[in-house]
């Protein structure tokens, strides 16, 4: 089965380029070995890094990076879209962000957990506070689903890069897309 | 001894005249039937809550799962797994058969084990680049998500980022405990 090829819908579509944007031959030396894992000791995980996980990191990587050009980096970079108004607005408006199953309060705890843990250092300047679940919950009611996310998003980090040193990884995603699922047993 | 008999004697007559056969019948009956309607002592009552308590614990999955095989299906770290098992190709849950490229992405659920009772973050990430081993092929669903949900699905190719998205098998890697 050659899911790609199927028509799907315009939202499926979205959702699809939105989260698992992919391109094969994406710089794979940067990947994490899974092997780093495997080691006998179990890390445990906050209430917040179990939603960040189970929501978010499947494809942005459990340490916030996977494959760059695909996927966008997390980790030391996100700290940096609260230089503008509309940088900290954008994160939170992405549709994967917006439309999660989290609730108001644990969007809010792990986006704040993703910009002042994860994506320190934070940019400096009026927008360098704590998101609150007030103006979570009003954010995430104007997702950014009518909108090209990937001219968006270089709008957005062009306007940090001429208010703020923005690192040299915030420009390495966006690329082409490639979707597929598994060809024969069992999953066909 | 002589007194002994005379005290029985009276007090089987007088129930005697005063019950009928019939009623001390019923009666017993009604007992027998009743009684099991009321539970008994308290800390049979606090076991049994507590036993309730503990099979509502888990899923299907994880109350059969086994901790000693990971080429086995019912490995408690492949609740949620769909695809060939890479321990059955040459890999192990956590590193891909050679020829193979780990990917960078995959989804990521959790899984009870079954020693501890307590829930642990699995990535089920698949390796790539290689023809399918189609060896141990299974499908479990654990907080598996339908495909319109593709971020927990686990139907979908996971070779997003590899240079190839050949599918050779699946990992079941341990992310940690969920607190």
């Amino acid at each position: 089965m050659v899911w790609p090829a199927m028509k799907t819908p315009l939202a499926l579509k979205l959702i699809l380029c939105g989260l698992m944007a992919a391109v094969a031959g994406a710089a794979v030396a940067a990947v994490p070995p899974a092997q780093a894992y495997s080691g006998r000791r179990v890390s445990r995980l906050s209430a917040v890094q179990v939603a960040y996980l189970t929501s978010c990191g499947g494809c942005h990587g459990v340490e916030g990076v996977s494959a760059p050009q695909a996927v966008p980096t997390l980790k030391a970079l996100t700290g940096s879209f609260l230089c503008t108004r509309q940088g900290r607005q954008f994160i939170v408006r992405l549709p994967d962000v917006a439309l999660s199953s989290l609730s108001n309060r644990m969007l809010t705890r792990v986006m704040n957990w993703v910009v002042f843990d994860l994506g320190a250092p934070v940019a400096g300047g009026h927008e360098a506070h704590r998101y609150t679940v007030a103006e979570v919950a009003r954010l995430r009611r104007e997702p950014l689903t009518q909108t090209g996310l990937t001219p968006y998003r270089e709008q957005v980090v062009a306007h940090l890069g001429a208010r703020c040193a923005v690192p040299a990884g915030l420009t390495v995603y966006g690329a082409a897309y490639a979707v597929g699922v598994k060809s024969s047993s069992p999953k066909s | 001894m002589n007194r002994l008999d005379n005290w029985g004697e009276r007090v089987t007559r007088r129930l005697a005249g005063r019950l009928s056969r019939r009623s001390a019948l019923s009666r017993l009956g009604a007992l027998l039937v009743a009684a099991p309607a009321f539970p008994l002592l308290p800390v049979q009552r606090a076991r049994a809550a507590d036993s309730a308590a503990h099979a509502q614990k888990g899923t299907d999955f994880s109350r059969a799962a086994q901790t000693h095989d990971d080429t086995a299906c019912n490995y408690w770290r492949y609740c949620g797994i769909d695809g060939n098992l890479c321990s059955c190709c040459g890999g192990s849950t956590h590193s891909c058969p050679p020829g193979s490229q780990p990917s960078p992405t995959s989804w990521i659920g959790s899984c009870i084990n079954p020693d501890d009772q307590r829930a642990y973050l699995i990535a089920y990430r698949d390796c790539c680049g290689a023809n399918e081993c189609n060896q141990c092929s299974c499908l479990n669903t654990d907080h598996a998500m339908p495909i319109y949900r593709p971020q927990a699905n686990n139907h979908i190719i996971w070779c997003f980022g590899t240079q190839s998205f050949e599918y050779h098998c699946s990992m079941a890697v341990l992310v940690g405990l969920a607190e």
